[in-house]
């Protein structure tokens, strides 16, 4: 009994490690390609130069697509036999939490058109722009939204404002569009945040839903 | 092998395993879990976020669900009706946890319903879903009601509800090793160079500045540049370094051997002092930046980083504390 179970707990211990262990998960060109990932890979790619590595962003990108993609297929046939125990019982891995940050983050914006008129009723964080922030602004949502912050999920980001959009034909009778945009901004040095604020946004993923086909 | 070579590495380990200590510090770690588990469900229901986040388009959703969890698909999947039934009973579930009622079958059935509610929309999922199902699972393992529980109360030996009864250790053990490897292998993925002295140590600065994650307004994080640069620093340096946890352990069961290092490390109580850093953290973690049960579910971990016995010291300390103020006129 006292070996089958240490057998059993250093499987365990060994399934976790394995699972655990850092792999480039979601590696694809698509995501190498990301101006946040691309400032990474100059940024890193100066620092080994510091260090007598001459390879410059490209080559550097280059070497990781190569060897991240084989280092993950090596990975899918060692976690095979772990994965169905994994899976079934809930001991899954996966701890890349703020590995890259977004220097380019982006608020949910979702205005209304009264009329010619547009006008604000939603913005993330906002305590003056706040129409159903108590869902909008719960947990979940956040991390919904910023999936959409990263540009990522754009059809559930459709399928967000057609169900916003249904809301608000119902609660604005008078209103006929509702709009949703992802406000992007680079979020400048702190003396520069500090001293003029933050930058005018650039307009991301704006979209327009009629209000009528609700009525 | 000789007597005088001692027992192999296996036997060592294989007696590690079968060590027993009462159950304190497993069934605090299920109190945390379970509070954790309403902690995921009870703001989600309270809010009516719940249709958006977990329902399908046909029942309220705001878009179709293709969910493959059996839980899911045996309830008739993710519907206005089975979601207010499982969401209420994830509740009930986390409750009894908190109690300790039902033991190891009360883990289990939060485990899988906890991994169908998470399989139903991992785009508003995160590292906290993650931890809190392999919590779940080490509960399972544990048996974690066996003190501090409605289950020691109604069915233990003694019937009561603190029991000294010894259970097995090792799920303690796993507890602190699945801990430790979260915090190494995320330090080691901060590959973005915000977190690098090139980067100049940036990501705790645009973290906050994120609209996903701010609870309050951080207008006054760039003020304080320098302080969260220090800080990224140190979580990076910390979380990576994390692996000093199970050194430390080493120490503390090796601490009649020699060396310098090792008394310096039990003296100074190194554990403990990685505690304190990662408990300030999380606590700083939660009074800035919304990730939901993410603090509480990681520091109910924290619960098994300390022995029974330390418990069972403390509360003796506590209670003569409690007793000489009420005895004082």
């Amino acid at each position: 009994m006292k070996h089958l179970r240490t057998i059993l707990v250093l499987l365990h211990v060994l399934a976790i490690t394995l699972l655990a262990f850092p792999a480039p998960v979601g590696l694809t060109q698509r995501a190498l390609a990301q101006p946040e990932i691309q400032d990474t890979i100059q940024a890193d790619a100066e620092a080994l130069q510091d260090l007598g590595v001459d390879l410059g962003p490209q080559r550097l990108s280059a070497l990781l697509w190569s060897a991240g993609s084989r280092f993950l297929a090596a990975r899918r046939t060692l976690l095979a036999p772990f994965r169905p125990y994994a899976r079934a019982v809930g001991c899954e891995q996966g701890w890349r939490m703020f590995g890259t940050l977004n220097r380019r983050p982006a608020w949910l914006l979702i205005e209304l058109q009264e009329g010619e008129t547009w006008r604000p009723i939603y913005r993330s964080r906002s305590e003056t722009l706040s129409w159903h922030r108590q869902w909008l602004d719960q947990e979940r949502m956040r991390a919904q939204v910023n999936q959409f912050a990263w540009l990522r999920h754009r059809q559930s980001y459709d399928e967000l404002g057609t169900w916003l959009a249904r809301q608000a034909a119902v609660e604005f009778p008078q209103a006929n569009h509702i709009r949703l945009s992802m406000e992007q901004r680079s979020i400048p040095a702190p003396a520069v945040l500090e001293k003029d604020g933050w930058p005018p946004p650039t307009l991301r993923w704006q979209t327009v839903h009629s209000l009528d086909k609700f009525r | 092998m000789s007597a005088a070579a001692g027992p192999s590495v296996w036997t060592r380990v294989a007696d590690r395993l079968a060590h027993r200590e009462p159950a304190t510090a497993l069934a605090l770690f299920r109190i945390g879990v379970g509070l954790s588990v309403l902690y995921t469900v009870v703001p989600i229901r309270r809010s009516g976020v719940l249709p958006l986040v977990w329902m399908d388009r046909a029942y309220g959703g705001f878009r179709p669900l293709d969910v493959h969890h059996w839980l899911i698909r045996f309830v008739g999947g993710p519907t206005d009706a089975s979601l207010m039934v499982l969401s209420g009973v994830a509740v009930l579930a986390g409750l009894l946890l908190v109690i300790g009622f039902g033991g190891r079958i009360t883990a289990l059935a939060t485990g899988q319903l906890m991994l169908g509610l998470f399989a139903i929309s991992p785009e508003t999922s995160g590292g906290h879903d993650l931890l809190l199902s392999n919590a779940l699972w080490l509960l399972v393992l544990s048996p974690s009601t066996a003190t501090l529980s409605l289950d020691a109360r109604l069915f233990g030996d003694d019937h009561a509800f603190f029991s000294p009864r010894p259970v097995a250790a090792w799920p303690r053990y796993v507890a602190i090793f699945q801990l430790v490897l979260v915090y190494t292998t995320t330090g080691m993925q901060k590959l973005g160079m915000e977190w690098m002295p090139w980067g100049h140590w940036t990501a705790l600065y645009y973290a906050l500045l994120t609209p996903s994650w701010q609870r309050y307004d951080t207008a006054w994080v760039p003020r304080l540049f320098p302080l969260t640069q220090v800080a990224t620093a140190l979580t990076w340096l910390w979380e990576v370094g994390s692996p000093l946890w199970l050194l430390a352990y080493w120490y503390r069961a090796t601490r009649d051997r020699p060396g310098r290092l090792r008394a310096l490390c039990n003296r100074l109580d190194l554990r403990a002092a990685l505690a304190i850093f990662g408990i300030l953290m999380h606590l700083g973690l939660w009074a800035l930046m919304d990730l939901g049960p993410f603090s509480l579910v990681t520091l109910s971990f924290y619960a098994c980083l300390w022995h029974p016995d330390e418990y069972a010291r403390l509360w003796r300390r506590l209670r003569g504390l409690l007793r000489g103020l009420l005895r004082r006129p």
